[in-house]
């Protein structure tokens, strides 16, 4: 198999079916909490979206989870009046439901009876003005205890990036190696190096990406899009550096050595019949069946 | 083909209801198409650009639940939306640009006719029947082209002479004169009984095809058959 068809035979056992078992109960599971919320902040209905990996279509199936960013108006105190409020707020009320763990700004649902990961981040907020998106999201570290940043300007710089593809299978590496970068700064730092590689191969996206890894990870820096003068965040990646570092090298002498199965792992290779035979019935699955042509124009 | 229809004559053409976009004037609808897009195709996004509304991302081709490829692509709806064609691009470069795998040089798809698109669906495609039929489709044929197989729907001939095989299917014939003058008919403002019938037969339109011009006229814009008629006149000679 070339490596071409490789990667993008990766990439379609990364993704997971729309009807399948974990967008079904993603979806269940976001319907339920928002049906929640607004009726326990019935008189401050927050504003609830997809967010993460979903919004910016970075989803895989090694990792997946949802982000449901909760943003309350910038002058609505009904579910607190400060940041630290609404975060405690809003856990107290899908504790009501829920098993939660406490993140950094974000509050993990599992289920209250066994504690089965629902692969959901709730994540309270308030708008800063109402007009431009802007919000604010509780940070104990952080100065003020706050973190300014704006879902839109992140969903658009990674969904709208044009490589997309190379952000899931860096991701899956991540999974495959163990290493702890978070998953928005991970995005933001591909999006970052291969800001002049966006006509390259999928291959060669890659091998720049480790490359810069093995080679430049003390340089490494990661700007916040939505507040790039606010927000450094270079500094999650101080402690996973040498990781990067060192994962990145072996990933490469694979590579170099042709032995991309080392990398990503074995790919279900189906011959060439069963291949037909699928898009076959697929075929058959068309609802109105048109001729392609060609315009010349 | 999927594509921006030709320039429309200075009349209104038939079957368009304005130029003021339609998510402006339907929020719900932009909501719930929003909804149903997330629903069937998790990976495809609907987004404003200026006053257009692009569908982008991966769309998968299943096989029950399996994945058996996808395609990253772009589609944009028509200000009339959902009368008027989409345009969908293939945005990942997997597909070669050229004319045998009905693809433009700009990535843009040839999905049909526009003639024959606006023919079968007259009140134009929602954006997730559109996603199940034509683009659905496309795909799979070209998956199917890379693996040696033919188109499982056959293939229009390129340029002009595809139009002329749509019409054939419609009104019989292929001659290209006879097709031409259906397209007068069909680009023309008004429909009057007292031309003579394109057909040949010698009577005039009014003791002759009157219901079915009409049919025609009514499904087909004006400026989609003119765009035809010119083509025709430009590529194909005649005695």
């Amino acid at each position: 198999m070339k490596v071409k068809e490789y990667l993008e035979a990766v990439l379609r056992d990364q993704t997971l079916p729309p009807d399948g078992a974990e967008l079904k109960t993603l979806r269940e599971e976001r319907k339920k909490v928002e049906a929640m919320l607004r009726r326990e902040f019935k008189d401050s209905p927050p504003t609830i979206r997809y967010g993460g990996s979903m919004a910016k279509n970075t989803m895989i199936k090694a990792a997946y989870d949802l982000d449901l960013p909760c943003y309350f108006g910038h002058d609505d105190d009904g579910a607190g009046k400060t940041l630290k409020e609404i975060y405690d707020n809003v856990k107290a009320a899908l504790d009501k439901e829920y098993y939660t763990d406490p993140k950094t700004s974000a509050i993990r649902l599992r289920a209250s009876s066994d504690r089965a990961d629902f692969h959901v981040d709730v994540v309270p907020g308030r708008f800063v003005d109402g007009k431009d998106g802007d919000v604010f999201i509780h940070q104990a570290s952080a100065e003020k205890g706050r973190l300014k940043t704006n879902l839109d300007t992140h969903i658009e710089h990674i969904r709208d990036s044009g490589v997309v593809d190379a952000i899931r299978l860096i991701k899956f590496w991540r999974e495959r190696n163990r290493l702890a970068v978070k998953t928005f700064v991970l995005e933001l730092l591909v999006v970052d190096l291969l800001k002049n590689k966006k006509t390259s191969t999928l291959e060669n996206q890659l091998k720049h990406v480790w490359t810069e890894f093995r080679d430049n990870a003390d340089n490494l820096t990661v700007e916040d899009p939505a507040n790039p003068t606010g927000n450094d965040l270079s500094g999650y990646l101080d402690s996973v550096r040498l990781a990067l570092a060192a994962a990145a090298r072996v990933t490469l002498a694979h590579v170099e050595a042709d032995n991309w199965e080392a990398v990503f792992g074995k790919v279900e290779q189906e011959n060439e019949e069963k291949q037909v035979a699928s898009l076959g019935r697929i075929a058959a699955t068309v609802t109105t069946r048109e001729k392609p042509w060609c315009s010349g124009q | 083909m999927g594509g921006s229809p030709p320039p429309s004559p200075p009349v209104r053409s038939r079957g368009a209801v304005g130029n003021r976009p339609w998510q402006r004037d339907n929020l719900e609808t932009f909501r719930m198409l929003r909804e149903r897009l997330r629903e069937n195709y998790p990976e495809l996004h609907l987004v404003e650009r200026g006053e257009l509304v692009v569908a982008a991302g991966a769309f998968p081709l299943l096989d029950g639940k399996k994945v058996v490829d996808r395609y990253m692509i772009e589609i944009v709806l028509p200000k009339t939306y959902p009368k008027g064609i989409p345009v969908l691009r293939e945005v990942g470069g997997r597909i070669p640009r050229i004319h045998d795998r009905h693809m433009e040089p700009d990535g843009r798809a040839c999905l049909f006719v526009p003639d024959e698109y606006h023919y079968r669906h007259p009140d134009g495609m929602d954006l997730v029947e559109f996603l199940r039929g034509p683009v659905l489709g496309f795909f799979v044929g070209q998956s199917l082209v890379e693996h040696g197989q033919p188109w499982p729907y056959g293939a229009r001939a390129h340029y002009a002479p595809g139009i002329i095989e749509f019409y054939r299917e419609i009104i019989g014939s292929d001659d290209p004169e006879v097709v031409c003058r259906h397209l007068e008919v069909l680009a023309a403002r008004e429909l009057r009984g007292h031309w003579e019938c394109p057909c040949g037969s010698g009577r005039r339109i009014r003791h002759c095809h009157r219901a079915a011009l009409e049919d025609l006229r009514a499904r087909i814009p004006q400026a989609i058959a003119s765009g035809s008629l010119d083509r025709i006149n430009r590529e194909v000679a005649r005695p």
